[in-house]
């Protein structure tokens, strides 16, 4: 089968971009989209041109470094997936396949379908780890956890933080993924102690870096390819109103 | 960083003072809604509840403005979020989709909420003018002809839907505050912090609850008021002589 492929072209931060359009790209429908990337940069090499760069590592869906926007959908049409996890077999011969970087001001665009995501680092640094003295490690279960609050706390902690939630978000709004990261440490024992201090600090990191805020669409939730819900986001609301009243009252 | 004022500035406390000035005009509503009701027990009854509520809750006059006044400072704490946080929102994707954002989940009460929200504080405006205020008194289109009389809200409010275009307007309010409520209800409880599981079935149920009841309320009402159910009112009604001084 064969595709048209229009990309996104952006030589630098600061460069215009456009979109470069490659017509007739044989693929094959096993082919994972980023293969489909590789075959069109190798044709690219092969014409001394410069090649598309995009951000990718394991390629096995669990690193969080792939993602692009692909006719309008975060990580493209595949439910619960990156990109790439996103085989040609969910296209048809002959279609138009338009592939942009993730949008959002706090997601600055490095190059091509690269964009610079360190905004999320910023958001971790601001409150997004425990403090332990390091030393031998603790016994297991020395500190009992109910499966059900393990299992919460688990399910935000799949986070790959690969600002899919963002690029889907009608907001460019990062609620789902600070939310996962201030619920997976909140909601554990080991997270207590700068449970209050952890929310104020990544909520107003993640103001400070640009993205909006949440309106409840859901997009976000539909668009993550761990499948995190938005419970989190409702989970690190109430976190912020309790830090602040416990300030206040301090 | 890490300050007490991170609630008042940051993009999650502008959305609690929208969930919870949400809350308190959605109470409002409810009790609106109810006393609407009364138009079916007639026009003594109806214009006794109006007294009840223009004497100050049988009080004190005062109290009605204190009312009007904490209803006026929700609304506009609920206008100022808003439009605080569509600038942010706006300003946080400079560079849209070429291709189109396409949306997987999202309803149409979600995405109509700020030109919706818009249209019913034109609406609240315009209601407030025609049914509360009485400015479009004796009107030929808004009021039938007759006058506005305040202690007569059943009157006023038979007389103010007898032109079908008004009472359509009313029921298009009403649809537009349906779909608000629909996506707002909801989402104040989870911005409020209602995350638990256990909470789902209550956020869910109150969250189609309330609407389909308010708006329920209301266009029964109006449609009565426009199918002409209610009685004519009596033009000989005149408030008893100890609500006048």
């Amino acid at each position: 089968m064969k595709v048209t492929l229009k990309v996104w072209r952006q030589s630098g931060p600061d460069a215009e971009g456009a979109f470069e359009t490659f017509t007739d790209v044989p693929v094959d429908p096993a082919m994972s989209f980023l293969e489909m990337l590789d075959t069109v940069n190798v044709q690219l090499e092969a014409e001394g041109k410069e090649p598309v760069v995009f951000d990718h590592d394991c390629r096995e869906g669990i690193c969080g470094a792939c993602g692009a926007v692909v006719n309008g959908l975060a990580h493209g049409p595949g439910k619960r997936s990156t990109l790439c996890q996103l085989h040609l077999r969910s296209f048809n011969d002959g279609d138009e396949i338009t592939v942009e970087p993730w949008r959002a001001s706090a997601f600055p665009v490095v190059r091509d379908l690269m964009v610079d995501r360190s905004s999320f680092d910023r958001i971790i640094q601001a409150g997004g780890y425990v403090s332990v003295r390091t030393g031998s490690a603790p016994d297991g279960n020395a500190m009992p956890i109910g499966k059900p609050v393990a299992d919460r706390a688990m399910e935000a902690a799949t986070c790959i933080g690969c600002g899919a939630c963002v690029a889907a978000c009608p907001n460019a709004s990062a609620m789902l993924f600070t939310s996962a990261k201030v619920s997976h440490l909140g909601l554990v024992p080991q997270g207590q102690a700068e449970r209050d201090s952890r929310v104020l600090g990544m909520v107003d990191q993640m103001d400070a870096e640009g993205f909006g805020g949440c309106t409840n669409h859901r997009e976000c939730e539909a668009a993550c390819p761990k499948g995190i819900g938005v419970e989190y986001i409702a989970q690190l609301n109430r976190d912020l109103v309790r830090a602040n009243l416990g300030s206040a009252a301090k | 960083m890490n300050s007490v004022t991170t609630i008042v500035h940051s993009s999650v406390g502008k959305k609690v003072l929208m969930g919870v000035t949400g809350l308190i005009m959605v109470g409002w509503l409810t009790i609106h809604m109810a006393g609407h009701l009364i138009m079916f027990s007639g026009q003594d009854a109806y214009n006794n509840y109006a007294h009840f509520i223009q004497s100050g809750f049988g009080l004190e006059p005062a109290l009605l403005w204190g009312m009007r006044l904490f209803m006026l400072a929700a609304i506009g704490g609920h206008i100022w979020a808003a439009v605080a946080l569509t600038q942010q929102n706006a300003a946080a994707r400079p560079v849209a989709y070429a291709a189109g954002r396409q949306n997987r989940v999202t309803t149409y009460p979600a995405r109509l909420m700020r030109i919706g929200g818009m249209f019913l504080l034109l609406y609240l405006i315009f209601h407030l003018a025609h049914l509360t205020a009485g400015v479009l008194s004796g009107s030929e289109f808004a009021m039938g002809g007759k006058p506005w009389v305040k202690e007569d809200a059943y009157a006023n409010m038979i007389h103010g839907l007898s032109n079908p275009v008004i009472g359509v307007v009313y029921l298009l309010a009403t649809v537009a505050l349906g779909a608000h409520l629909r996506h707002g209800v909801w989402s104040a409880f989870h911005t409020l912090g209602l995350s638990d599981p256990r909470w789902d079935a209550i956020k869910s149920g109150l969250g189609n609850l309330v609407p389909v009841a308010i708006v329920g309320g209301f266009v029964v009402v109006v449609l009565a008021a426009m199918g002409g159910v209610f009685a004519p009112p009596d033009p000989a009604w005149h408030p008893p002589a100890h609500w006048l001084h």
